[in-house]
């Protein structure tokens, strides 16, 4: 048995509340900080729902110890934090998970500095099926987030699209985005169900011609301009 | 640029600062992931422009003309990374302030962004690009889009690496 400890950087509000259920993960927040301590038996479970919301995760200088050892015996790690609706992030299931280290590995070798390369795929909420998640989704919905519900509400909008978007997050801002080499659209979320969205014509952004959009479905334009050839 | 309805464009807002942000002056939006950028510089996304700072007018930016090098690199990215280490230098973009005062809502006759002078102590260079004082609701997805145009204008002349010269007051 082992123990984890994380520092996550990024808007941690939303994050904070998802974990409070969470009895087995030990947290705190301090300015913007989020950190959690948890059993290492639980990492793997635990990291592929936290890959959710980690485009690269990289631990710095792991070291593993036994429960009750000497802090300097506890791993430590920085992970980027791409936020996309807080908490609910982590209830999106993982389609695609890799990663080229393991506690164990990192045990094993000592300090050796680790990195996880998660290439991830959302497949949204409805495959979620375990605790974390659930608990992810209980405190996101007590947090009350506006936006974030209407984030959650919007992925029904754009299902049966080929081209799934990149959920982001920042500065409270929740959007979805669509960017590759040719085309490049955005949604935000506005709250009160109203969303704002442009598209990238002509090398500069336009704005999306529905001024009432709502998350319930996705505007005209912006479906013909995500799935023209 | 008279088609602005803001007025903090007309007066000095901070006795700090130089004086009025001129359009022909340079403006920096410095790279630092994971506040202002992302991985490691090279992802900008349009969130980076964080809505609520523009709607708060406090997206800070600095006037390359009015500093030099190494005294903005110290005021931005070394106050910042003196808060937390692990925030890391990506560089900065520059982008002309009539450019950036020249984006629009859309096809109306109000300018998307202004910018102010936020002079501080010890930091004269200091600026705020805010939203345009427009409050029409109807104009929410232009607003998306004006923050969309905002990125590509600071993406148009390409990400300087290293804090030294040009477009930054001789040190």
């Amino acid at each position: 048995m082992a123990q984890m400890s994380e520092v996550f950087e990024g808007p941690v509000s939303g994050w904070a509340e998802a974990v409070k259920g969470w009895d087995h993960i030990e947290s705190s927040l301090d300015q913007g900080v989020m950190r959690y301590i948890y059993d290492a038996e639980d990492f793997v479970t635990t990291s592929e729902h936290f890959a959710t919301s980690v485009s690269s995760r990289e631990i710095k200088r792991p070291s593993f110890a036994p429960r009750g050892a000497a802090l300097n015996g506890v791993c430590e790690s920085k992970s980027k934090v791409r936020w996309a609706v807080p908490g609910l992030t982590t209830a999106m299931a993982v389609f695609a998970l890799t990663t080229t280290a393991s506690p164990t590995a990192s045990a094993a070798n000592g300090s050796a500095t680790k990195a996880y390369h998660q290439p991830l795929r959302f497949t949204g909420i409805r495959a979620v099926d375990t605790k974390f998640a659930k608990s992810a989704l209980a405190g996101l919905h007590e947090s009350g987030s506006d936006a974030s519900a209407d984030a959650d509400r919007f992925q029904r909008a754009f299902d049966g699209l080929d081209w799934l978007p990149k959920f982001m997050s920042q500065d409270d801002e929740l959007a979805y985005e669509w960017a590759d080499a040719d085309r490049h659209a955005i949604v935000s979320f506005e709250g009160q169900g109203r969303i704002s969205y442009a598209m990238l014509v002509g090398g500069r952004f336009v704005a999306g011609a529905d001024d009432n959009a709502s998350c319930a479905s996705l505007p005209e334009d912006l479906r013909q301009y995500l799935t023209k050839a | 640029m008279s088609d602005c309805p803001c007025t903090g464009e007309l007066e000095q807002q901070s006795p700090l600062s130089p004086g009025l942000v001129g359009d022909d002056e340079q403006i920096v939006y410095a790279l630092i992931d994971p506040l202002t950028a992302d991985a490691g510089g090279e992802v900008l996304s349009v969130l980076n422009f964080s809505k609520s700072k523009l709607q708060a007018g406090t997206l800070s930016v600095c006037r390359a003309g009015h500093t030099t090098a190494s005294s903005a690199r110290e005021n931005i990215v070394g106050a910042l990374q003196v808060k937390d280490p692990s925030r890391k230098d990506c560089g900065f973009l520059t982008a002309a302030c009539e450019s950036i005062r020249g984006i629009m809502l859309g096809a109306s006759a109000f300018r998307a962004f202004c910018v102010n002078d936020a002079g501080l102590e010890g930091f004269e260079a200091h600026a705020h690009i805010s939203n345009s004082e427009t409050t029409d609701q109807k104009l929410l997805s232009h607003r998306l889009a004006a923050r969309g145009n905002l990125k590509l204008v600071f993406e148009e002349g390409g990400v300087n690496q290293e804090w030294s010269g040009h477009p930054f007051r001789p040190g």
